[in-house]
C-alpha cells in the first residue's frame, strides 16, 4: 500500500521548515523566523505552517508519505488505477512539485478555488471577517446516541421514516441488525 | 458573602492571635469541623498562621479544579487528614471532542501520593483524566481497604482488568462510578467479582460506557448488596433485566438498559420496577415502552428522556403523568409544546436540561424545536428551577427577561442558539441578558453560545457588569469588537474559570481582560484572531499564571480552509491558568507551553 503512495518532492524542505516552526514555538515564540525557514532568501514560514499541512493533508495517501530520498522521478505503480501526473504549485514566490492522481488535483484546485470564495465574502462581513466561526459541537454520548438512533431509522423502508413512532413497526429483523451495527461499535 | 458586605468585612484579628483572650486550640478545631465551604475554609485558612495550620489539619474535602493548578506532593502534604479529593484534568472542551487523547492530564502523580500520608482517604473522584491500571492498581495497594468511594469521571485509559482488582480488594467501597469512562473490556468477570465482594455497595455507574452486562451478574448484585440505591448501567436490554429488578428492593435510581427489539409491547410488559424507583432514565424507550412507566410515573423525581426514541407528543402524555418532578433531561424534541407541559405539570421543577437532537432535516421531530416560546412558559410555570441549559432554535430578549422576572433560584444558566435556523426573532440579546442577569442574583455559572450578532458590545459590557457572583462563563460567538471584551473584563470581579469560543477577539485584548479580572484563575480559548506564534498573550505573563498554546494541528488543516484571512488559526487554543507547580513536564507535542517558557 506504501508504495503507492504519491511522491512528495520537498523542493521547499517544507517538512524541515514545519518542525523548525515546532521548535520557535517551543523557544516562547519570541526569537527571529529567519535562519533555516528560508529559502533563497524568501519567508516561507507561511508555508510550513499553513502550506503543508493543507498540502499533505489532500495529497497523502493512506500510507506515510515516502522520505524525500526517494527517487526523484515518480514511478509507475503496475495496476495503478489512476495514473499520477506531476503537479506543479506557485506559492508565494516558491515552485513546488508534486505527483498526483487527477483526482486528487481535483480536489486542490478545489480547494483552493473555495479558499479564495471565501476569502471573498469574509471581506464583506466585520464580525466573522478575521476569525473562524467554530462549528457547534456534542457531547460524545449525545453523539453516540444520535448515530444509533440514525442506524435505527435508516434502517426501516423509506415510507416509515417519520419519527420514532415508526419504529415501534420494526420487525425483529431489523432488530437483528441494529444489534449487529452495535457490535460493530463496541468493536472500534 | 455578600449580604452588608462593608460591616461584615471589618473583622477583628485580634481572637485569632495566640495568647489571652484568643481561642482556645481545640475550640478552633471543634468550630472548623463545621465549616465545610471550599470559600469559607479559604478565608479562615489565611487568616493567620495558627488559623492556616488549623484549617490544613481539619479540612476533610479538598477539589482540585485543574490538575496542573497544584502539585499533588504539596497539596496532600497540606491537608494530611484528607477524607475526600477530587481532581479534574482536562479542559471541558474535551466533552466535545476537542482536546486530543494525548493531552495530558494523568492520575499518575495524584494517585502516586495518596499512599501512607493520607491515612484517612476514603473518596477519590478524578473527572476527565487519563487513568491507567498501573494506577488503579496503585491506588488499590494503598488505599483499597479504605475506599468507599472511586469516581472516574468521563476518564479514560484502563481497562475492565483494573476494576476487577477494584472489585476483589476495595471491600468497603460503597460507590462505583464509571460514567462516561472509555474502559478497554477485557470480560465481564469485574462485574460478578463486584457482587460477590462487596456487600456494602449502594450506588453503582456505568452509564455511557461500552462495557457488556451479563444480567445474572447484576441479579447477583441485587441478591448480595442489598443496599444497592442506584444503578446506571450501558446498553442491556430490559427483557434480561426483569430478575434484577425483582430482586433489587431499595434501588431508587435506574438509568440504561435497552429496549432493542422494539413494537414487541409483550416481551417488555412484563419489566416490573422495584416500589421505591424515583429516578428514571431508560435508554431507546420508544412510543410502545413508555406505558411501563405510567404506574410509578407519579413518583418520580428524576427523568432522564435524551437517549429515547420519544415524540415531542410521548413526552406531552408521559410529562403531564410526572407532577413530582425535580430534574428532568430531554432533547430538544420536546418542543414547545412539552414545555408547556413541563409548566402545567412539574411545579417542584429544580433543573431541567434540554438537549440538542438530530440535525439532518430527515431525522429531525416534526414539532421538535425550542423556542422562547418554551423557555417562558417554563419560567412562568417552574419557579423553583435552579439550572436550566437549554439548545434552543429561536430566541428573544423578551425570553431572558421572563427567566430573569421568575427565576430567583437560578444557579446555573446555559444557553446556546442553534445554528440552523437563518432568521433569529430579535437579536442582539444584550437587554434581556442584562435583565436576566440583574433577576437571578443567586446565579454562580452562566454560558451563553450565540451567532455572530448575537450580542453587541454593549451586551457583553452589561455581563461584566451584572456578573455578580458568577464563577464560571461560557461565551461563545459574543461581542463585536475587542472593545466589548475589555468592558467585559472590567465587571467579573468573581469570575475564577472563563471559556470563549468562536470570538473575534484579538490575542491583545485577551491578554488585557484577562489580566484585569481579579479572580480568574482559569482561561480556555479557541477561535480568536490568532497570531501566527501566539506572541500577543504573552502581554499576560505574570508569575505562576502558566500559558499553553496550541497552534492548530495537522489533523484539523481542513478546517482552515474555510477561512480566507491567512492570520486565522480557528483551531488554535489558548489554556491559562495559575499553577503553584510550576511548567508542566508532561505537554504533547501539539501543546507549546509560552509562559514559563
Amino acid at each position: 500500500m506504501s508504495t503507492r503512495a504519491p511522491v512528495e518532492l520537498d523542493f521547499l524542505g517544507l517538512r524541515a521548515a514545519a518542525a523548525d516552526a515546532d521548535d520557535r514555538h517551543a523557544k516562547s515564540g519570541g526569537s527571529s523566523a529567519s535562519s533555516s525557514s528560508s529559502i533563497r532568501g524568501m519567508e516561507t514560514s507561511a508555508i510550513a505552517r499553513i502550506g503543508p499541512h493543507l498540502l499533505r493533508r489532500v495529497i497523502a495517501a493512506a500510507g506515510p508519505p515516502p522520505p524525500p530520498s526517494t527517487a526523484p522521478v515518480p514511478e509507475e505503480m503496475p495496476g495503478a488505477a489512476a495514473a499520477a501526473a506531476p503537479m506543479t504549485l506557485f506559492y508565494n514566490g516558491s515552485v513546488a512539485v508534486f505527483d498526483v492522481s487527477h483526482d486528487k488535483a481535483e480536489a486542490i484546485m478545489r480547494m483552493a478555488t473555495e479558499a479564495t470564495k471565501a476569502k471573498g465574502l469574509a471581506r464583506g462581513n466585520a464580525i466573522v471577517g478575521n476569525f473562524a466561526k467554530e462549528p457547534l459541537t456534542r457531547t460524545k454520548s449525545l453523539q453516540r446516541f444520535l448515530s444509533k438512533r440514525k442506524e435505527r431509522l435508516t434502517s426501516l423502508g423509506p415510507y416509515q421514516v417519520g419519527g420514532p413512532a415508526a419504529v415501534g413497526a420494526t420487525t425483529s429483523t431489523t432488530t437483528k441488525s441494529f444489534l449487529a451495527k452495535e457490535e460493530e461499535h463496541t468493536a472500534s | 458573602m455578600g449580604g452588608e458586605a462593608p460591616e461584615a468585612r471589618r473583622l477583628d484579628r485580634a481572637m485569632s492571635f495566640g495568647g489571652a483572650g484568643s481561642i482556645p486550640e481545640e475550640a478552633l478545631h471543634l468550630v472548623l469541623g463545621y465549616v465545610d465551604d471550599p470559600r469559607d475554609r479559604e478565608a479562615v485558612s489565611l487568616v493567620c498562621r495558627r488559623w492556616h495550620r488549623i484549617d490544613a489539619l481539619t479540612r476533610k474535602h479538598v477539589t482540585v479544579p485543574f490538575c496542573y493548578a497544584a502539585s499533588p506532593a504539596h497539596l496532600l502534604a497540606r491537608f494530611p487528614r484528607l477524607e475526600s479529593l477530587a481532581v479534574k484534568g482536562k479542559p471541558r472542551a474535551a466533552m466535545y471532542g476537542l482536546i486530543p487523547e494525548d493531552w495530558g492530564a494523568y492520575a499518575r502523580p495524584w494517585v502516586a501520593e495518596l499512599a501512607a500520608p493520607l491515612e484517612c482517604l476514603k473518596a477519590l473522584h478524578l473527572r476527565r483524566m487519563v487513568v491507567t491500571d498501573d494506577d488503579l492498581a496503585a491506588l488499590v495497594r494503598a488505599r483499597g481497604h479504605m475506599l468507599q468511594e472511586l469516581k472516574l469521571d468521563k476518564c479514560s485509559g484502563f481497562s475492565t482488568d483494573a476494576l476487577r482488582l477494584v472489585a476483589r480488594s476495595c471491600r468497603s467501597l460503597r460507590t462505583l462510578f464509571l460514567e462516561e469512562c472509555s474502559i478497554a473490556d477485557n470480560g465481564t468477570e469485574w462485574l460478578h467479582d463486584l457482587a460477590v465482594n462487596n456487600p456494602v455497595l449502594e450506588t453503582l455507574n456505568f452509564h455511557m460506557t461500552e462495557l457488556t452486562v451479563v444480567p445474572a451478574d447484576l441479579e447477583l448484585l441485587a441478591k448480595k448488596c442489598k443496599s444497592l440505591i442506584s444503578l446506571k448501567i450501558s446498553d442491556c436490554d430490559f427483557s434480561d433485566l426483569i430478575g434484577f429488578f425483582r430482586m433489587a428492593a431499595s434501588l431508587q435510581e435506574f438509568a440504561g438498559g435497552a429496549f432493542i427489539e422494539q413494537g414487541e409491547l409483550t416481551k417488555y410488559g412484563n419489566v416490573k420496577f422495584p416500589s421505591r424507583l424515583c429516578s428514571l432514565g431508560l435508554t431507546y424507550m420508544g412510543t410502545n415502552e413508555m406505558p411501563i412507566i405510567f404506574p410509578f410515573s407519579a413518583l418520580l423525581k428524576k427523568l432522564d428522556l435524551q437517549y429515547t426514541f420519544l415524540t415531542t407528543e410521548d413526552h406531552c402524555q408521559l410529562i403531564a403523568k410526572c407532577p413530582n418532578l425535580l430534574v428532568l433531561a430531554v432533547r430538544n424534541v420536546i418542543g414547545d409544546r412539552g414545555l408547556g407541559v413541563v409548566a402545567d405539570t412539574c411545579k417542584k421543577l429544580q433543573r431541567l436540561r434540554v438537549e440538542r437532537g438530530d440535525d439532518d432535516p430527515g431525522l429531525q421531530e416534526e414539532q421538535g424545536g425550542v423556542s422562547q416560546v418554551g423557555l417562558t412558559t417554563v419560567a412562568v410555570g417552574c419557579r423553583e428551577l435552579e439550572y436550566i441549559a437549554a439548545y434552543v432554535s429561536d430566541i428573544t430578549n423578551g425570553a431572558l427577561e421572563s427567566i430573569g422576572t421568575f427565576c430567583k433560584n437560578l444557579c446555573d444558566f446555559r444557553l446556546v442558539l442553534l445554528d440552523r435556523e437563518e432568521r433569529i426573532t430579535d437579536l442582539p440579546l444584550d437587554n434581556g441578558v442584562r435583565a436576566l442577569l440583574r433577576g437571578c442574583t443567586k446565579l454562580r455559572r452562566f454560558a451563553l453560545y450565540l451567532r455572530p450578532g448575537g450580542l453587541s458590545d454593549t451586551g457583553l459590557g452589561y455581563i461584566g457588569q451584572y456578573s455578580g457572583i458568577i464563577q464560571y462563563m461560557l461565551l461563545g460567538n459574543v461581542g463585536e469588537t475587542d472593545d466589548g471584551l475589555i468592558r467585559f473584563a472590567l465587571g467579573c470581579e468573581n469570575l475564577r474559570k472563563l471559556e470563549l469560543r468562536s470570538c473575534c477577539f484579538s490575542e491583545q485584548a485577551l491578554a488585557r481582560a484577562i489580566r484585569s479580572m481579579p479572580s480568574l484563575r482559569y482561561v480556555w480559548v479557541q477561535g480568536y484572531k490568532a497570531s501566527k506564534t501566539g506572541h500577543d498573550l504573552m502581554l499576560m505573563a505574570r508569575p505562576f499564571w502558566n500559558i499553553e498554546f496550541t497552534p492548530p494541528s495537522s489533523e484539523n488543516a481542513n478546517r482552515m480552509r474555510e477561512d480566507g484571512e491567512p492570520c486565522v488559526d480557528s483551531q488554535a487554543q489558548i489554556l491559562a491558568y495559575y499553577s503553584l507547580a510550576g511548567k508542566r513536564s508532561d505537554c504533547p507535542r501539539s501543546v507549546v507551553p509560552l509562559y514559563p517558557a
